[in-house]
């Protein structure tokens, strides 16, 4: 009797570009100019999008034009695509976005919300 | 068939996706050819949904399907008067009011408007006495959504592509435009061109998916221009300026599959490639792994041999643009089917069949409005001996010629012959399509050809004529190839075998046709298309190597034509 949980992105089209703007901004390139000069592997639309993907799940802040990222998302790369299992039987329809939420909420993520907006979970 | 159903375009996509869907189940085992069929009823489905980029392609294919265009032009079109809608007198002010209206969306609609008014040529060579190319190329431009270029054998075509992408370019320089084909080598050849006709800034725009499969090429920029080289030039960019970032990134990040010890691009950096180029070429099949919902669709589209696409092949490539102009010829041959491909095909209808199999670009040709099509009228390749017997039999006499003469001896048009009592080429019903005499014939001809070379060497250097050497068959062409290969003529003669539908799209000095039977049915020669391509593949000569009784006894007109020509009788 178990259950396995599965996370994968929301929008599978900017995955790449979404992870090296967390990388990028991890590492010191937070301007607009710095972001786009230390990416020429994505398109400038591709990190436009990936940017406001990140906005309206509220991963990613900008002030004074110094752009930061939310601590969640090296959560959010860590459970991408690794299923994580638990010993319970697997939930009615219904209960599904309760147990991931709960499973969100326990693993740490300060933004649960923002982490159910990037990623979709799979129970089985 | 319901009494008095009339079929139209829809109907036709409907029998594609009852063909492709057929075809996938014949081909279950071969995972890469389902992807294939999968990906073509994807696109047919979006496109008779109407979720394509521009719903005026569907509109337009629709209409001309099934209805020749008016005298005066577009019978669709936003020109046209609808005289089953009743209209209410307006008013002066209200005229007035509409009037205002109407140009002030005019305005702002030309801001992105694809119908564009070009000056003059911009590629020398468009100056001859007598050449219509500029002005259809003209036209093309200034058509809003869809024009149809014919161009029959050697009258420029990927001359005219470059000239269109680069007027294109010069009018909107931030235009996006895709050059498709159903063929690498289509794709290839007008990309090098463009190269050779453009500057650094066109170089630097124009990617080629995902590789050339030319090797030599007209443009030394062009091999830099392959998405495989411009992928590691952004990785490179980024080392120099963020190496740190740049090596997490090539951990973290998806990267191809291993090759022959070499890892591949990932499909996500070439579709950010893609996002970056503005000249993109690829063949039709392959346009998909560019594109996802996150790119920008292109403002030209120019697919060029689309008559030797399928239907679905150039719909995928009309899909993903605003304005498209399909450039080919239905003179020459259609596409090609594979057996699986074949095998679908007798499960239809037999009319549905012949359509899918014939391809509907003539008809739509025929009834589009002039200002939608334009056929390029000058042909630059054979001798007017050849061009005349091609435009005359295949193009209702409307070519004209540029070329002249030659810089050497063989300017034949003729037959070599002989006779095949008791030699029957299958000797079988159904047997192996070889024939050894005709073999001899070509093989023989080369060597003399060869040495006539080598004497006139001696006085004045020659330049190396090349030869195609041209069958319907396999079979005769392994022939050939092993007899020619043990020939020693390479200083002289650059010589290439392959079949007719192989050669489409190239040239050779001197061409050699072999028909090879000798006996049964004639239907490969019967279909005028194929005779039309082999035989204006030629630049100076040709030479039909056949049983001219055996060819007579089947009676077909395009055949009767060529035995109209005589014995060639070489000095």
């Amino acid at each position: 009797m178990k259950t396995e949980i599965t996370f994968h992105w929301r929008k599978r089209n900017l995955k790449e570009s979404i992870l090296a703007v967390c990388y990028a901004v991890r590492l010191g390139y937070t301007s607009r100019v710095l972001l786009l000069s230390a990416l020429p592997q994505f398109s400038k639309s591709r990190i436009l999008l990936s940017l406001d993907a990140l906005f309206s799940a509220n991963m990613a802040d900008v002030n004074m034009g110094v752009l930061s990222i939310n601590s969640d998302m090296a959560i959010v790369e860590e459970i991408i695509g690794k299923p994580i299992v638990l010993s319970i039987p697997v939930p009615e329809d219904d209960a599904k976005p309760k147990l991931i939420r709960s499973i969100t909420i326990n693993l740490g993520l300060n933004n649960p919300a923002g982490v159910e907006t990037l990623l979709k979970a799979t129970v089985n | 068939m319901p009494e008095g159903r009339v079929f139209d375009f829809i109907d036709h996509l409907d029998d594609w996706l009852e063909y492709l869907t057929k075809v996938l189940e014949l081909s279950e085992d071969d995972r890469q050819t389902c992807v294939k069929y999968e990906r073509q009823i994807k696109y047919l489905i979006r496109f008779r949904q109407g979720a394509n980029s521009n719903i005026n392609h569907n509109r337009l294919l629709h209409n001309y399907y099934s209805n020749k265009s008016s005298k005066e032009g577009d019978n669709i079109g936003s020109k046209g008067i609808d005289d089953t809608r009743q209209r209410r007198q307006l008013s002066k002010a209200a005229e007035q009011k509409v009037k205002e209206i109407i140009d002030e969306a005019n305005q702002v609609m030309a801001l992105d408007n694809m119908a564009l008014k070009i000056g003059g040529p911009i590629q020398k060579g468009y100056n001859a006495p007598g050449d219509n190319a500029f002005e259809f190329i003209k036209s093309a431009m200034a058509t809003e959504d869809l024009y149809f270029l014919q161009g029959p054998p050697g009258t420029g075509k990927t001359t005219a592509i470059v000239e269109m992408i680069l007027q294109t370019l010069k009018a909107k320089p931030n235009a996006r435009i895709l050059v498709a084909s159903e063929t690498h080598v289509a794709v290839d050849n007008a990309l090098d061109r463009l190269c050779l006709n453009g500057d650094e800034s066109i170089h630097s725009k124009t990617m080629r998916y995902p590789r050339y499969a030319i090797t030599e090429f007209e443009s030394k920029h062009t091999a830099s221009t392959a998405a495989e080289i411009r992928a590691n030039e952004v990785w490179n960019q980024a080392l120099k300026f963020a190496p740190e970032l740049t090596n997490v990134l090539y951990n973290v990040l998806e990267q191809g599959e291993i090759e022959n010890g070499e890892v591949k691009v990932p499909r996500w950096q070439f579709k950010n490639l893609a996002d970056n180029h503005q000249i993109i070429g690829v063949t039709c099949n392959q346009i998909d792994h560019l594109l996802d919902q996150d790119s920008e669709d292109f403002d030209l589209v120019i697919v060029d041999e689309c008559s030797k696409a399928t239907l679905p092949e150039w719909i995928m490539a009309m899909s993903v643009g605003r304005k498209c102009i399909l450039v080919g010829d239905h003179k020459q041959l259609p596409p090609t089917f594979c057996e699986e491909e074949s095998d679908a095909l007798d499960t239809l209808s037999e009319a549905k069949a012949r359509l899918i199999k014939d391809g509907v670009i003539d008809k739509i040709f025929e009834h589009l409005p002039i200002t939608m099509k334009g056929q390029l009228s000058k042909q630059y390749r054979m001798l007017p001996h050849i061009g005349s017997f091609i435009s005359k039999n295949f193009y209702n006499g409307n070519l004209r010629h540029h070329r002249e003469d030659t810089d050497h001896d063989f300017t034949h048009f003729g037959w070599f012959t002989y006779d095949s009592r008791g030699y029957r080429v299958p000797n079988e019903p159904g047997g192996v399509l070889e024939n050894q005499r005709e073999v001899e014939i070509i093989t023989y001809s080369l060597v003399e050809m060869c040495s006539r070379r080598k004497h006139k060497a001696t006085k004045s250097q020659q330049r190396k004529l090349s030869v195609a050497v041209i069958t319907p068959y396999r079979a005769q062409c392994r022939a050939l190839r092993e007899a020619i290969n043990k020939l020693d003529i390479r200083e002289y003669l650059a010589v290439e075998v392959d079949t007719v539908d192989a050669f489409q799209g190239r040239q050779a000095d001197i061409v050699f046709f072999s028909f090879v039977r000798t006996t049964g049915p004639a239907t490969f020669y019967a279909d005028s298309r194929r005779m039309n391509v082999a035989i204006s593949r030629a630049r100076d000569a040709v030479y039909l190597i056949g049983d001219r009784k055996y060819i007579k006894s089947k009676n077909i007109e395009v055949l009767n034509t060529l035995l109209s020509l005589g014995v060639v009788e070489v000095e």
